[in-house]
C-alpha cells in the first residue's frame, strides 16, 4: 500500500481513537465540566471526520453549530449549577444494560462482514464550494421546503419553551 | 537511499518538540536529551543525504512528498534537495546540534527547561523546512514557524516585563514584513496557478512586465528584511537580546536571521530579472550595514554589539547579493555563521561568568564590568578571539576571504556606494568588535569599582570576592568545536572557493544565470551612481588595511588610553553624534511613536469623535424615531404575539399533560428501549434484505 | 475491507453503544444529555459514511439530512438545558431518580 495511503488510515485510526476516547470520559468524568468539554472535543473531531470524507458543508456546520453552539450553551448552563460531583451510577442498571450492549455490539459485529464492497461509483461532479452551496441552496428550498418548514417551526417553539421553562422560580 | 528520507530532516525536530514539551520534565536533563537527539538526528541525516548528493552520478532534483491521501483530501508539499539547500541544512544542522550542547550547561538550573527544549527544536525543525521546502506554502508555513518559535524563545522569561515586550515586538516586525511577502506570494499563486519554486523561478522572469517584477521582487525582499533585520525593519534584533544567549546564538545570529538569504537565494532568478529590484536589494544591505556598524560603536551590552554586528553583516550579505555576488554571498553567510555563533557562545559563557559576580542580568552583560577576563578564562578569550579577528576579516581567516569577496563583487559591478560603504564599515567592524575584546579581556576587572561606585547601597552586603573561573567543558567545548571550523574555513575556502561555486552554479543554470568563476551571476546591474573606484589596488590590500585600522584604533583607545574616546564623545560635535548613535537613530522611538501614539491614540481618538458625534447622532434619532414604531408594535405585542405565544404554551401543556400518561418516568429504561428498537430494526432490515445473521461471516 | 468506512461504521455503532450506556447507566441529568448527543451524533456519522461509502462525495441529500438532523438536535438540547436549569430551580439536584420518584408521587 502506499505511503499516502497508510498515512491516511493511520490519520483515520488515530481520530477515531481519540473520539473513542472523548466519548468514554464525557460520560465517566466526575466533573461535569470536564464531561461537557469532552464532549466538545468529540463534537469538533466528528465535525472533521466529516470534512475528511468530503462532506465539507456538514462539517463545518457541525463544528459552527454544534461544537461552538451547543458545547457553549452547556458550558453556560453549567455556570448557574454549583459544584456537585456526580455521585456513583445506578448499580442496579448496570447489569442489564451491559447485557443490552453486548447484546447489541454482538449482533451488529457479527453481520457487518455482509457489507458488500463498493462496485461502480457514481461520479457527482461537483467543481468547487460555490457550486455545492448553489445546489445545497437548490435542494433545501426545492426539494425539502416541508422540511424547512417543519423545522423552522419547531426551533420557533423550542426557543419559547426554553425561555418559559428556564424562567421557572423556586416557589 | 537516504535522500528519499530527506523529509525526516525537518520532520523528527518538529515531531520531538511536543514530546520534549510533555515528558521533558520526567527525564533527568530534562528535555536537553531530546533535544541533541533532534538536532543531532537531523544533523547525520543531512550530512548523509550531502554525502550522497556528492557522489552521486545524477541526482533527483526534488521529491514530491504526498503528505495525506485521502480519497478526498490530499496534500502534497515538496522538499528540495539542491545544492542550496545542503550546504545550508548542513550549517544549521551543526550549530543546532553545538548550541543544543552547549545549552545543557548555559540552562542548568533554570525553570521551565522543557519548554525551552521544545520550543529550541520548533525552531530547528520549522527552520529546515525553510531550508528544504520546494514550494513557497511550506517555505511559508516553515516561515511563520519560524517566528513564532522566536517570539517563544525571546519571551522565554516571559515574566520580566522587558522580554515579554521585547518577543511582542520581534514579532510584529517580522509581521509587518511578512505581510508585503505574502503579498508577493499571492500575486504570484494569481499569476502562475502554481507555488512550487522551481516552476516560478524559471517562469516568472518571462511573464510578467518589469514592473510588476520589480514590485514582487521587492515585495518577497521585504519579507526577508523583516526576518533578517534590515534597514528599517531591524529594530526588534537588539531588543530579542533579552533571551537567553544560546538563543541570540542560534536564531539571531547564525540561523533564523539569515532565513531572509536563503529566501533571496531561493528565488533569485526572480529578483535577479529585475534590475530595480538589484539596486533595492543593494543598497538596502550596504545601508544596514553601515548604520549598524556605527550603532555598535557606542554600545556597552556585550549582546547588542553582536546583535548590531549580526545586522551589519547580513547587510553584506544582502549587498552582495545585489550586485550579483551569489556565491559570494552564500560564502559569508557559511562564514558569518561559524564565527558569529561561536562569538555569541563565548559572550554567554563570559555573562554567565559575570553573573556570578554582580548578580543583575542587565549588568551582567555591560562591558563597562568587565576586564581582565583573559587571565582565568583562557579558553573563551582564545576562541572569541579567533571569531573576533574572523569578522574583522583577518587573514587567514574565513571572514577575510568572505568579505573581500562580497567587496570584490561591488567592485566588478562599479558601484562606488556599496563599495565605499562596505568599506568604511570593514574599518568599523574592526574597530568595534578589538573594543568589545579588549574592554572584555583585557587590563583589571572593572566590576568592583563599577559597583561601588554605582550600586553601593545594594551591593555592600552582597559582594563577595567571587572566583573567576572558566565555563564548564560542555560549554567550552562547542566554543573549541566553532573556533576550530572558523580557522579550518579560513584554511582551505580559498581552495574549495571555486569548487563552492561550480556546486552553487548548477542551481542557477537551470535558470539560465550563469556564474562566473568568481560566483558572481552575469546578471544587469546598474548602480545608482558612477564614481570612484579603485580600480587597480585588490581589494584585499584595501580590506587588510582599513581592518587594520580599525583594530589599532582600539588598541589605542582601550588598551594604551592615548586616544582618549570619551574626550572625543564629550565635545560638541561629538557628544551630538554619540547621543545620535546611543539613541540608535531614534529608530526605536520611532516604533513607539508609531505604533502606540499613532495607533493608539491618533486613530483611536479620531475614532472616536467620529463616534460619538456621528454615529451617535444618527442612533439617537433612530432611537427617537423608534420609540415611535416600538410603542405601536407593543400594542401589537401584547394582543396579538402575547396571544399565540400564551396559546402555544397552553397547548403545549395541554399536549404534554396528555402524553404524560403514557410515560413512565424511569429514564434507564427509554435508553433500553432504544437499545432493543434498534435491535429490532436492525434485524428486521437485515432480514429484508436477506442476510443471514447469526452465522459468523468475516470472510 | 479494511478501509477507512469499515472503520468509522464500527466507530459510530461504539459511539451509539456508549451513548446507551451513558443514558442508561447515569443520574446526572446533564451526562444523560451528553449521552442524547452522542447518541445522535452516531447516527449522523453513520449516514455521512454510508452516504460516502456509496458514492464518490457524500452526496448532498446524506449532507442535509445530517444538517436536519444537527439542528434538531441543537434546539432538542437547547429545551434539555433549559428542563435542566429549571429542574436544579425547582428541586436542587440534577438527580433524576429523586425527581422522577418526586413527580409520580405529586401526580
Amino acid at each position: 500500500m502506499e505511503l499516502g495511503l497508510i498515512i491516511g488510515l493511520s490519520v483515520i485510526v488515530g481520530l477515531v481513537t481519540l473520539t473513542i476516547l472523548s466519548g468514554i470520559l464525557a460520560i465517566e468524568s466526575g466533573e461535569m465540566m470536564h464531561a461537557v468539554f469532552f464532549l466538545g472535543v468529540l463534537l469538533v473531531i466528528i465535525g472533521e471526520l466529516y470534512i475528511l470524507l468530503g462532506a465539507e458543508f456538514v462539517g463545518v456546520v457541525q463544528i459552527l453549530v454544534y461544537a461552538g453552539g451547543v458545547t457553549v450553551l452547556m458550558l453556560f448552563t453549567l455556570l448557574f449549577i454549583p459544584r456537585t460531583k456526580e455521585r456513583l451510577e445506578k448499580p442496579f442498571m448496570r447489569i442489564p444494560s451491559l447485557i443490552t450492549v453486548i447484546l447489541l455490539l454482538s449482533i451488529i459485529l457479527m453481520s457487518i462482514g455482509y457489507v458488500s464492497p463498493r462496485a461502480a461509483v457514481p461520479e457527482i461532479g461537483y467543481e468547487n464550494i460555490v457550486e455545492i452551496l448553489h445546489n445545497i441552496a437548490e435542494l433545501l428550498v426545492v426539494d425539502y421546503k416541508p422540511l424547512i418548514g417543519i423545522v423552522a417551526l419547531v426551533i420557533f417553539i423550542v426557543m419559547i419553551a426554553s425561555a418559559y421553562i428556564s424562567s421557572v422560580k423556586r416557589e | 537511499m537516504f535522500t528519499e528520507y530527506a523529509w525526516l530532516i525537518p520532520f523528527v525536530p518538529l515531531a520531538l518538540s511536543p514530546i520534549a514539551l510533555i515528558l521533558g520534565r520526567k527525564l533527568p536533563k530534562e528535555g536537553a536529551e531530546l533535544g541533541i537527539l533532534g538536532a543531532g538526528f537531523s544533523l547525520i541525516l543531512a550530512l548523509l543525504v550531502t554525502i550522497e548528493y556528492i557522489t552521486s552520478p545524477e541526482h533527483p532534483a526534488s521529491i514530491s512528498f504526498t503528505w495525506i491521501n485521502l480519497i478526498q483530501f490530499k496534500l502534497d508539499f515538496l522538499i528540495v534537495v539542491d545544492p542550496l539547500s545542503i550546504v545550508m541544512m548542513d550549517i544549521v544542522g551543526i550549530i543546532a546540534t553545538l548550541i543544543m550542547i552547549y545549552s545543557l550547561g548555559y540552562m542548568h538550573g533554570e525553570k521551565g527547561l522543557a519548554r525551552y527544549f521544545a520550543e529550541m527544536l520548533l525552531f530547528t525543525g520549522s527552520m529546515l523546512t525553510i531550508i528544504l521546502a520546494g514550494d513557497l506554502l511550506l517555505l511559508f508555513i516553515g516561515w511563520e514557524l519560524v517566528g513564532v518559535s522566536s517570539y517563544l524563545l525571546i519571551g522565554f522569561w516571559y515574566t520580566r516585563p522587558p522580554a515579554a515586550s521585547a518577543a511582542k515586538k520581534a514579532f510584529l516586525t517580522t509581521r509587518m514584513g511578512d505581510i508585503f511577502m505574502l503579498a508577493g506570494i499571492a500575486y504570484l499563486y494569481k499569476e502562475c496557478g502554481t507555488l512550487e519554486i522551481a516552476t516560478l523561478n524559471a517562469t516568472v522572469p518571462a511573464i510578467l512586465d518589469p514592473k510588476l517584477l520589480a514590485l514582487i521582487g521587492i515585495f518577497l525582499f521585504i519579507g526577508a528584511m523583516g526576518k533578517s533585520a534590515q534597514f528599517p525593519l531591524m529594530a526588534w534584533l537588539w531588543d530579542a537580546m533579552e533571551g537567553p544567549t544560546t538563543v541570540s546564538a542560534i536564531l539571531h545570529s547564525s540561523t533564523m536571521v539569515k532565513a531572509g538569504v536563503y529566501l533571496v537565494l531561493r528565488v533569485y532568478p526572480i529578483i535577479a530579472s529585475s534590475p530595480t529590484a538589484l539596486q533595492f536589494v543593494a543598497y538596502v544591505g550596504a545601508f544596514t550595514a553601515f548604520i549598524a556598524a556605527t550603532m555598535a560603536l557606542v554600545e556597552w551590552d556585550i549582546k547588542r554589539v553582536l546583535a548590531y554586528s549580526t545586522i551589519s553583516q547580513i547587510g553584506y550579505m544582502m549587498s552582495a547579493l545585489g550586485v550579483g555576488g551569489y556565491a559570494v554571498g552564500y560564502l559569508h553567510l557559511m562564514s558569518h555563521a561559524f564565527f558569529k555563533a561561536l562569538l555569541f557562545l563565548c559572550a554567554g559563557s563570559v555573562v554567565h561568568m559575570m553573573h556570578e559576580i554582580v548578580h543583575d542580568p542587565w549588568l551582567s552583560r555591560d562591558m563597562r564590568y568587565m576586564g581582565g577576563l583573559y587571565r582565568d578564562m583562557r579558553i573563551t578569550a582564545l576562541t572569541m578571539l579567533i571569531g573576533a579577528l574572523a569578522l574583522a576579516g583577518i587573514f587567514p581567516l574565513s571572514g577575510f576571504w568572505s568579505k573581500d569577496a562580497v567587496i570584490e563583487a561591488a567592485l566588478e559591478a562599479h558601484d562606488p556606494i556599496v563599495y565605499w560603504l562596505l568599506v568604511i564599515t570593514a574599518f568599523l567592524t574592526a574597530f568595534y568588535i578589538m573594543r568589545l575584546w579588549f574592554n572584555t579581556f583585557w587590563g583589571e576587572l572593572r566590576a568592583p569599582k563599577m559597583l561601588k561606585e554605582h550600586h553601593s547601597s545594594e551591593h555592600e552586603e552582597k559582594h563577595e570576592h567571587v572566583h573567576i573561573h572558566e565555563s564548564p567543558p560542555v560549554m567550552t567545548i562547542p566554543l573549541v568545536i566553532l573556533a576550530t571550523i572558523s580557522v579550518i574555513l579560513g584554511i582551505i575556502m580559498p581552495f574549495f572557493k571555486e569548487s563552492f561555486v561550480e556546486f552553487l552554479a548548477g542551481y542557477l543554470e537551470h535558470y539560465g544565470i550563469h556564474l562566473n568563476h568568481e560566483g558572481i551571476a552575469e546578471i544587469t546591474y546598474e548602480p545608482l551612481w558612477h564614481g570612484f573606484i579603485p580600480e587597480s589596488i585588490p581589494v584585499a590590500a584595501i580590506s587588510l588595511l582599513f581592518a587594520g585600522l580599525g583594530m589599532w584604533v582600539a588598541y589605542e583607545s582601550y588598551v594604551t588610553r592615548r586616544f582618549m574616546v570619551d574626550r572625543l564623545s564629550a565635545g560638541g560635535l561629538g557628544k551630538l553624534l554619540s547621543k545620535v548613535l546611543e539613541s540608535r537613530y531614534g529608530l526605536d522611538g520611532l516604533y513607539l511613536l508609531l505604533s502606540e501614539k499613532l495607533a493608539w491614540k491618533c486613530i483611536s481618538r479620531g475614532l472616536s469623535w467620529v463616534d460619538t458625534k456621528i454615529v451617535d447622532g444618527i442612533v439617537n434619532g433612530i432611537g427617537r424615531s423608534g420609540l415611535l414604531v416600538a410603542k405601536i408594535s407593543d400594542l401589537f405585542d401584547r394582543l396579538g404575539i402575547d396571544g399565540l405565544v400564551n396559546a402555544i404554551g397552553n397547548s403545549l401543556k395541554w399536549l404534554g399533560g396528555r402524553f404524560r400518561r403514557i410515560e413512565i418516568g424511569i429514564i434507564e429504561i427509554y435508553a433500553l428501549l432504544i437499545a432493543l428498537g434498534t435491535l429490532f430494526v436492525f434485524i428486521y432490515g437485515m432480514w429484508l434484505l436477506g442476510y443471514p445473521i447469526f452465522s459468523f461471516p468475516f470472510g | 475491507m479494511l478501509n477507512e468506512a469499515f472503520i468509522l461504521i464500527i466507530t459510530s455503532v461504539i459511539l451509539f453503544i456508549l451513548g446507551i450506556y451513558g443514558l442508561s447507566t447515569r443520574r446526572n441529568a446533564l451526562k444523560m444529555l451528553i449521552s442524547i448527543e452522542l447518541l445522535i451524533n452516531a447516527a449522523a456519522l453513520n449516514i455521512i459514511t454510508f452516504a460516502y461509502y456509496f458514492y464518490s462525495l457524500v452526496s448532498l441529500d446524506a449532507q442535509i439530512f445530517v444538517l436536519f438532523i444537527i439542528a434538531l438536535a441543537a434546539a432538542e438540547a437547547a429545551i434539555g438545558l433549559s428542563i435542566f436549569l429549571a429542574l436544579h430551580r425547582l428541586y436542587g439536584v440534577p438527580d433524576l431518580d429523586v425527581v422522577s420518584k418526586l413527580r409520580e408521587t405529586g401526580e
